[in-house]
């Protein structure tokens, strides 16, 4: 059974009290907070929306999304995986990509897992290995890249 | 990643970490020991073979300084070069005129013009120097015993071709170094740590708590006063490099190491380990009670064999490496203590240490955490802070959750 946002809500402020929630509308949810994996804090946004029970989706679409927006992420392309490596792009601001954390293939996370176990770490692994990239320009976080196939569809290629 | 044993995981700091993860960078592999030792004996059973000019003459021929203790570093770390400091005892009279038994080592090794070593080698004041293709050279000393002395001392042959100064000097490599080795501490804990740090960058977590003791452990891998020395040793190069010191002497190894003999307890981290000893050392290069006003240092083992002959030339070269300590332990003191981010480590690790192997210190401390967190052994604090289990529970008030692993995957746009 899936969480609902109250029990993620609740979650979030027992593990996770320095995050604010900022915003809650019916099944979705909204928290800032700071995470500081190396010496530089970063603001980071979570959003969530729990799906509804007729909903057809896909984990990926059901995701947590999560920002960096302060400072906001930097790009380099000539850096390895560049600009910036592991994200989801964002159509309406680029510079507020989303941050890939999991693999939705491997059914990493799902509805009923609690953000505050979850994603909160793994933004916070995902901002250290950036701390590193911009250190190193090389990306020694792991993880797995999905590639286009030729009809569009899409398929994975471990990396 | 399948892991066979979860821990507990022995738990060391960051900068203990990456001060490891140096040492390993800048010490010779296995590999490379393996064909010094090979190069090395070659060279020896040439110049005893027949029809050399020493034919018949070699009685022994072993490693001395720092190859013998355990504390060699690779001097190009980049190319992975090393340079091995033999000694070859000669059975001729101690008091030979040196410049005639440096020209006989020379042309034994040098030999004809199509012979195996012909061309590669150099006389130096004190050595004959064979420089292979890959750039690794062995420091061939000719030593005659002295009667009457102790075991293996012996008098070397010093003559400069430009000056003509030309003298017999009292020596016992192989008495300092059976000392040494006699008196350096080993901690099984301390190997433990290094180990278990190696397999932890190597993703080979499983072995770290599985693997039993080798039978032969190499000393840079159970003794922290080793591994400290190789650091302040890889340290001097990197101050040596600077061009205003380009016709300076360097610190010598032996000096070096023979002051560490006399530097108290050994301390159970790294990075307290290395700034016990620089600090040792520094004490000691307050005395100037040589005759250029400079240090004396002497073979424990023998003291007529004085290891400060040469080093330092005079009081200013002397107080040069006081300052370099002093700036290995500032720096060493910043990297422990003011909780540095990733790029101020980085530039610390590069400044003390170079670029090569400041760079793998990093890389590797990536891949530590990485692997770390595949295997599920990091947990998380309420503000981000995540680290090992113990490291992160030990800081007071902290509430720690583990971190279940998870493999960043995706790309593309998501459903708006």
């Amino acid at each position: 059974m899936s969480k609902s946002v109250e029990q993620q809500i609740e979650a979030m402020a027992f593990q996770w009290p320095d995050f604010r929630l900022i915003e809650q509308i019916d099944q979705s949810a909204t928290w800032e907070g700071t995470l500081a994996p190396d010496k530089r804090e970063h603001l980071v946004r979570v959003r969530y929306r729990v799906p509804m029970v007729l909903e057809n989706f896909t984990v990926a679409d059901a995701q947590p999304r999560v920002q960096v927006m302060h400072p906001k992420l930097e790009r380099h392309p000539d850096y390895d995986q560049g600009p910036i490596p592991h994200v989801y792009k964002n159509k309406r601001d680029p510079s507020l990509p989303y941050l890939c954390l999991f693999s939705p293939s491997l059914w990493e996370w799902d509805v009923n897992d609690l953000l505050a176990n979850t994603t909160i770490f793994w933004a916070n692994e995902w901002l250290y290995f950036y701390e590193g990239w911009l250190v190193t320009k090389k990306w020694r976080g792991g993880g797995r890249h999905p590639s286009p196939t030729v009809d569009g569809a899409k398929q994975l290629a471990t990396v | 990643m399948n892991v066979a044993y979860p821990g507990p995981w022995g738990q060391i700091s960051e900068a203990d970490a990456l001060l490891m993860d140096v040492a390993r960078r800048i010490q010779l592999s296995k590999t490379k020991h393996e064909i010094a030792e090979t190069n090395f004996r070659a060279l020896c059973q040439h110049v005893d073979r027949e029809g050399s000019p020493l034919q018949g003459k070699v009685v022994e021929c072993y490693p001395s300084g720092s190859f013998a203790t355990g504390t060699a570093i690779a001097s190009r770390v980049a190319k992975d070069q090393h340079d091995v400091d033999v000694v070859i005892e000669l059975n001729v009279p101690p008091d030979s005129p040196p410049n005639v038994m440096l020209e006989f080592l020379f042309e034994a090794i040098n030999g004809d013009p199509d012979s195996r070593y012909h061309g590669m080698v150099t006389q130096k004041s004190r050595c004959v120097t064979a420089k292979y293709t890959d750039g690794t050279t062995v420091d061939l000393m000719p030593v005659a015993r002295l009667p009457g002395q102790p075991e293996r001392a012996g008098n070397l042959f010093h003559h400069k071709k430009e000056s003509g100064e030309t003298y017999h000097k009292p020596v016992n490599p192989w008495g300092f170094v059976k000392e040494f080795n006699e008196r350096v501490e080993v901690d099984l804990d301390f190997y433990k740590s290094f180990m278990g740090r190696r397999l932890l960058v190597d993703g080979a977590l499983e072995k770290a708590e599985t693997q039993p003791m080798p039978d032969h452990v190499p000393a840079e891998e159970k003794s922290p006063r080793i591994v400290a020395l190789q650091l302040i040793k890889r340290n001097r190069d990197i101050a040596s490099r600077d061009t205003a010191r380009r016709n300076m002497r360097k610190p010598p190894s032996v000096v070096l190491a023979a002051i560490a003999m006399e530097a108290g307890p050994v301390a159970s981290n790294l990075i307290d380990e290395v700034i016990n000893v620089a600090n040792a050392i520094r004490a000691k290069l307050r005395e100037k009670t040589g005759p250029r006003r400079t240090i004396l240092v002497r073979n424990p083992a023998y003291p007529p064999d004085v290891f400060t002959d040469r080093w330092p030339e005079n009081e200013q070269a002397q107080d040069l490496f006081d300052i370099d300590l002093r700036r290995l332990v500032v720096e060493l003191d910043r990297l422990r203590n003011e909780g540095l981010g990733m790029s101020e480590k980085r530039d610390i690790l590069k400044r003390l240490f170079g670029e090569t192997a400041a760079s793998y210190a990093i890389d590797s401390n990536l891949d530590a955490r990485r692997h770390e967190m595949e295997a599920g052994h990091l947990k998380a604090g309420s503000r981000g802070k995540i680290g090992a289990s113990l490291a992160v529970s030990a800081v007071a008030g902290t509430r720690t959750t583990p971190v279940r692993a998870a493999t960043r995957e995706g790309g593309g746009f998501l459903k708006e």
